[in-house]
């Protein structure tokens, strides 16, 4: 590329490059998520036990150095349970936050650009998604769909059909009445290359960081879910699963709730942090 | 006479982004009893920095580094800087009053007026509840306000601006303060507002024998109420003194630029007049209406006007005087209700939004923080007319044809050519404001709509681009229509003037006919609303500066 | 007042849609209900058999008069039958909803009461370091799983702790971990939008001008912060609504009660899908009955609505 060229694309400056260090909560979540990451990945480099069978034998034992965060009534290992159940849980959220997403955004961008009647029509179904609460939307569409944890994840996903079509088109909206794409227009841009060009990727800034803040509260619902017993079938590992088969020994065995529950609580958080630096870095 | 305020070596720092940075370097202040002190500057020079740090509200992050602020009462001496915040706050609103910059946002929106002005007189316990209720029905007719029962009742949100700022003085007032900083008071209301609430300000001052601290933008409104004055730059104090002394004999050379570039205070003559034979852009009777029906408002009613080629004029008006909307109109960015509009041989009416359209007429907006993409380097939005407009001159596939084209247009404004791969962000507001001027010239439109292009930069800077844009017309034959609310501005830039109000053309005619002898009772309002001391214009006159005679050549 | 009146308008219009779309998923899309539900191989039922329960569950008839006579009936006030045990969908909910109403509200009262003082102490508190521990109070609540919560809960305050007991528990006693556990998920959300309306209120001007008068933090907190920052609050009343009623499904669950969450819960596990039409519609209304009422009330709290209400 010639050097005129050159200095038609943005460039990182100094001032760019100087940023702030992160935060270190921001490091740490970072780091959360990177873990639950490789453990949905690649289980097995973490956990030499076996998730589904178990010993009889070892049942019910506290943390201990072979069972870290101790076995299940079964004799399973609590933490390979957790690292397995990892791939459920992200993966169900990835689902669930890409319907959302793809479904609502499309719904709201379509909404914003065109306006009238569409723009009425989309958003009163946008207004009924909205009205029915967010777990008996998902219970309706289990119904239909049927149990399974693939299930779950796009009934979880159906219910934020609602929040991403508004937030897209309040963005679109945003974007259009701006100076800078009233002077697209005037520097004689077509609508559909101003759309392209300004509109969307100043409005996809915000839908994204939502996009980031619904992983976290996806892998919370898809947990809901797996508790209530409408996600994955037992023996599988799953977060919500694990917790809910695990609550009759609340009175002897205080590690099989506590942990798991901490671990979820963990990377939802961690998620949550994220999504937050996300949206400061797209304002 | 007694010193009230003494500010001695004063040092102010903020943190921003873990790192602290001086605002304030060692600054050093004295204001008489009764008297008015003006601190003026551009944005950053630490002006409001100093005003806030005396009444004790600096912005979080905020801190004073060392140095004092004295206030002389009759019960004694104390240092602001230095005292506790629990008697800071019994100080301020009694003592110390404040008469902030925006009326529209510094009144609780769900607060009436009469609660809003109660509350100082609340908060430190003036009186029972009836006997404050008394004194703030006396101090809304005293700010000139009708009705003081009625507009006791009433919320922000029903009174206009200037009722706003009255209301804000009446409660800052309550406590007939000993020191009242008035921070900008007026720099959000409109010109013929402003010389009313300044003029109020003074009254009250002389009645209650309080000092002013004022804070402005403004060099002339410091000329016209001052005592003393203070010229700051850079958290830096430039020059004090005497208000007179230092701005018929400015010291420093910082303060000679501020005045050479106060529209106000540039006393240039018209620019000659050149009698065109016939308009090059033709407006006739033009009507524009918001709402419908019974509701119906008429924000441009029969404009007419003609702009010869290579010439400037101004449309001049106050808020909702219909201004922008004809200027858009022009640019066709919108359709109005009756009327023609041409420019040479197109009727822009018939055009609306055509390419053809676009190559005739550009606008340029008033915000320069609002009208570029923060996504796209100032090449690309520079250079996208040329992509978006492919008939213009050949066409430009070319990238590299296309980089040397958007270097060419950045020269042109003179701006340097690597900020082409900078991000808006990272360009001060009037560069913004080249680079929006860059894109509207990219494509060589024979007239450009100027829509308050200058009124949101600071002097030296908008008297800068005011010297671009008249080059610019020099060399490219360029006609303007040129939309400002400042006569001041109008008399160095424009050849000939339409005065609108409430969408109603009261005065169209040459700059010099116009304002020279001003025929109509509004222009005459619109004209004395500019703050211009005689006693400064009159020596200004007598020794123009090089500046002033460069405008006449 | 035509504003009202537009505006119950549209509400309504929202309920109908609703109970279109909840009857459409539900009852019509999943094809037959009784098939789906009796025609099991264990049941052994015979063909003309699953007719005879079609024509008592009138779903032999197409779609639309389906459609219709539900409608008919919600409005009437005869919800339908179980497809469970063939009771009165009414009088299911009718006994489920005094304890679920119960848990709830004493929920909600104690998650308002939390979050606005876990928010004033975020936000006023003269301490950075006490406003920075509460500001990351509603963050961290809000990712924890609420059933975990409940039976951690359970298991600190009644197995570790016996404070309250497990059997034989008193009414009051038996509330205490439901009530609290349905209160953290609506007091963490509430929480950040109460901080965030705080900080966006004390960022305005007005504040600025109020603390140049000499106004302290109580003045600033009651007089001008408290209503200037209640709307942007009461704007999220609905979605706090479906989060109660998530709540109490999951509450209901972990702590073995009886209510409408555990109706719910049941009638998705034995796809009895007349009760979860009921309650989706009923819970829809509920919705759209609250949003309905923020509009309303909306002028009363900033003034400067009141014109647009008139006009």
């Amino acid at each position: 590329m010639s050097a005129t060229a050159a200095v038609l694309l943005p460039r990182r400056t100094e001032r760019a490059a100087a940023r702030r260090r992160p935060a270190l909560t921001l490091v740490l979540a970072v780091a959360v998520l990177a873990i639950a990451l490789a453990w949905a990945i690649l289980p097995w480099l973490f956990t030499s036990q076996d998730p589904v069978a178990g010993e009889a034998l070892h049942a019910l034992q506290a943390p201990s150095g072979a069972h870290p965060f101790g076995t299940d009534a079964t004799g399973r290992d609590l933490l390979a349970r957790v690292i397995f159940g990892a791939g459920n849980s992200l993966s169900g959220a990835a689902i669930a936050v890409l319907v959302g997403l793809v479904v609502g955004t499309a719904i709201g961008v379509l909404a914003g650009s065109t306006g009238g009647l569409a723009d009425e029509a989309l958003m009163r179904v946008v207004d009924v998604l909205l009205a029915i609460p967010g777990l008996l939307l998902a219970l309706s569409v289990i119904v239909l769909l049927g149990f399974g944890v693939t299930n779950a994840a796009i009934a979880v996903g159906v219910t934020s059909i609602a929040v991403f079509a508004r937030l897209a088109r309040s963005q679109v909206l945003k974007v259009r009445r701006s100076d800078y794409v009233e002077a697209a227009f005037g520097s004689g841009g077509s609508f559909l290359r101003v759309l392209w060009r300004h509109v969307l990727p100043n409005s996809l800034g915000a839908v994204l960081a939502l996009a980031a803040l619904q992983f976290g509260s996806a892998i919370l619902q898809i947990s809901t879910l797996g508790f209530l017993g409408y996600g994955a079938p037992p023996p599988t590992p799953e977060w919500g699963l694990l917790i809910a088969e695990s609550r009759d020994y609340v009175a002897t065995a205080w590690w099989l709730t506590t942990l798991p529950g901490l671990v979820v609580a963990a990377v939802v958080l961690s998620a949550n942090r994220v999504a937050s630096a996300v949206r400061e870095a797209t304002a | 006479m007694s010193t009230l305020l003494t500010i001695d070596d004063l040092a102010i720092s903020y943190r921003a982004r873990g790192e602290r940075h001086t605002a304030v370097h060692g600054v050093n202040l004295e204001l008489q009893r009764g008297e008015v002190l003006a601190l003026v500057g551009e944005s950053g020079s630490g002006k409001t920095t100093i005003g806030h740090s005396i009444i004790g509200l600096l912005a979080a992050g905020g801190r004073i580094e060392r140095g004092s602020i004295g206030l002389q009462l009759a019960g004694g001496d104390l240092d602001l800087a230095k005292l506790p915040a629990r008697a800071l706050q019994q100080l301020r609103g009694a003592r110390i009053a404040l008469v902030p910059q925006d009326p529209g946002t510094s009144l609780n929106p769900v607060q009436t007026i009469g609660a809003s002005v109660a509350a100082p007189l609340r908060i430190h316990r003036w009186g029972t509840k009836e006997a404050i209720r008394r004194r703030v029905l006396d101090l809304l007719e005293r700010v000139g306000l009708d009705d003081p029962e009625r507009r006791a009742r009433q919320y922000p949100h029903e009174l206009s601006g200037g009722m706003r700022q009255r209301a804000l003085i009446a409660a800052a007032v309550a406590l007939e303060p000993d020191l009242i900083i008035a921070d900008e008071p007026t720099s959000a209301l409109d010109v013929t507002v402003q010389r009313r609430i300044l003029d109020l300000l003074d009254d009250l001052r002389a009645e209650l024998g309080s000092s002013v601290l004022l804070i402005t933008h403004d060099l002339a409104v410091a000329a016209e109420r001052s005592d003393s004055i203070a010229v700051l730059r850079g958290g830096r104090l430039e020059e004090v003194g005497e208000t007179r002394s230092v701005l018929l004999d400015p010291q420093r050379e910082y303060t000679a630029t501020l005045l050479a570039d106060a529209p106000a205070l540039t006393d240039a003559a018209p620019r000659p007049e050149r009698l065109a034979v016939e308009p090059f852009v033709m407006v006739e009777g033009l009507v524009h209406e918001y709402g419908k029906g019974t509701d119906a408002f008429r924000a441009v009613d029969e404009v007419g006007l003609g702009i010869a080629r290579g010439t400037t004029h101004a449309l001049v008006g106050e808020s909702g005087s219909g201004k922008t909307t004809i200027g858009r109109a022009l640019a066709g960015f919108h359709t109005p209700a009756a009327g023609s509009i041409r420019i040479g041989e197109l009727d822009v009416l018939a055009e609306r939004g055509s390419r053809r359209l676009r190559h005739a007429v550009q606008l340029v907006s008033q915000n320069p923080y609002a009208s570029l993409d923060p996504r796209r380097s100032i090449g690309q939005t520079v250079g996208e007319p040329l992509l978006n407009l492919p008939l213009a001159h050949g066409g430009v596939r070319d990238r590299r044809v296309l980089a040397e084209r958007v270097a060419t247009a950045l020269e042109q404004v003179a701006l340097p050519a690597e900020v082409a791969g900078r991000l808006p962000r990272e360009l001060s507001g009037g560069q913004r404001q080249r680079v929006a001027i860059a894109r509207a010239l990219i494509i060589e439109p024979q007239t450009v709509v100027l829509d308050e292009a200058v009124s949101a930069l600071d002097v030296t800077v908008q008297s800068q681009i005011l010297d671009l844009l008249e080059r610019l017309q020099r060399d490219l034959g360029l006609t303007y229509l040129f939309i400002t609310h400042d006569l001041a501005v109008v008399r160095r830039i424009a050849d000939s003037v339409t005065v609108l109000r409430h969408g109603r053309a009261v005065k169209t005619g040459t700059t010099q006919q116009v304002l020279s002898s001003p025929q109509h009772e509004y222009t005459r309002a619109l004209l004395d609303a500019v703050p211009s001391p005689d006693w400064l214009r009159d020596a200004r006159r007598s020794r123009p500066t090089q500046h002033g005679q460069l405008e006449v050549a | 007042m035509p504003y009202a009146l537009r505006r119950t308008g549209q509400a309504a219009l929202v309920v109908v849609a609703t109970f279109v779309l909840a009857f459409l998923l539900l009852h019509a899309l999943p094809g037959d209900a009784i098939v789906a539900r009796y025609a099991s191989p264990e049941l052994g039922l015979t063909e003309a058999q699953l007719d005879q329960l079609r024509l008592v569950y009138g779903t032999d008839q197409p779609v639309w008069v389906q459609l219709w006579q539900s409608a008919a009936g919600f409005l009437s006030g005869d919800l339908g039958t179980s497809l469970q045990n063939g009771a009165e969908v009414e009088s299911l909910l009718a006994a489920a909803l005094p304890a679920t109403v119960t848990l709830a509200s004493l929920g909600f009262l104690v998650a308002v009461l939390l979050a606005t003082g876990v928010a004033v102490a975020a936000t006023f508190s003269s301490a950075e370091w006490l406003r920075r521990a509460f500001r990351s109070l509603p963050p961290l609540l809000v990712s924890v799983p609420v059933f975990w919560l409940g039976i951690v809960l359970l298991q600190v305050f009644s197995f570790q702790l016996g404070l309250i007991p497990v059997i034989n528990a008193n009414p009051v006693e038996a509330l205490v971990l439901p009530v609290l556990t349905i209160a953290v998920p609506i007091a963490a959300p509430l929480a950040q939008v109460l901080i965030r309306s705080i900080d966006d209120t004390v960022a305005e001007p007005f504040i600025a001008v109020a603390r140049a008068r000499g106004a302290g933090p109580r003045w600033l907190l009651s007089k001008e912060v408290a209503r200037n920052s209640l709307l942007p609050t009461l704007t999220i009343a609905g979605v706090l609504f479906g989060e109660l009623i998530a709540g109490a499904v999951v509450t209901e669950t972990v702590f073995a009660r009886t209510g409408l969450g555990r109706l719910t819960v049941d009638a998705v596990a034995t796809r009895d899908t007349p009760v979860l039409q009921a309650i989706v519609v009923i819970s829809a209304v509920g919705f759209v009955a609250i949003n309905l009422a923020v509009d309303l009330v909306a002028p009363a709290i900033d003034p400067r609505l009141r014109k647009a209400v008139h006009a």
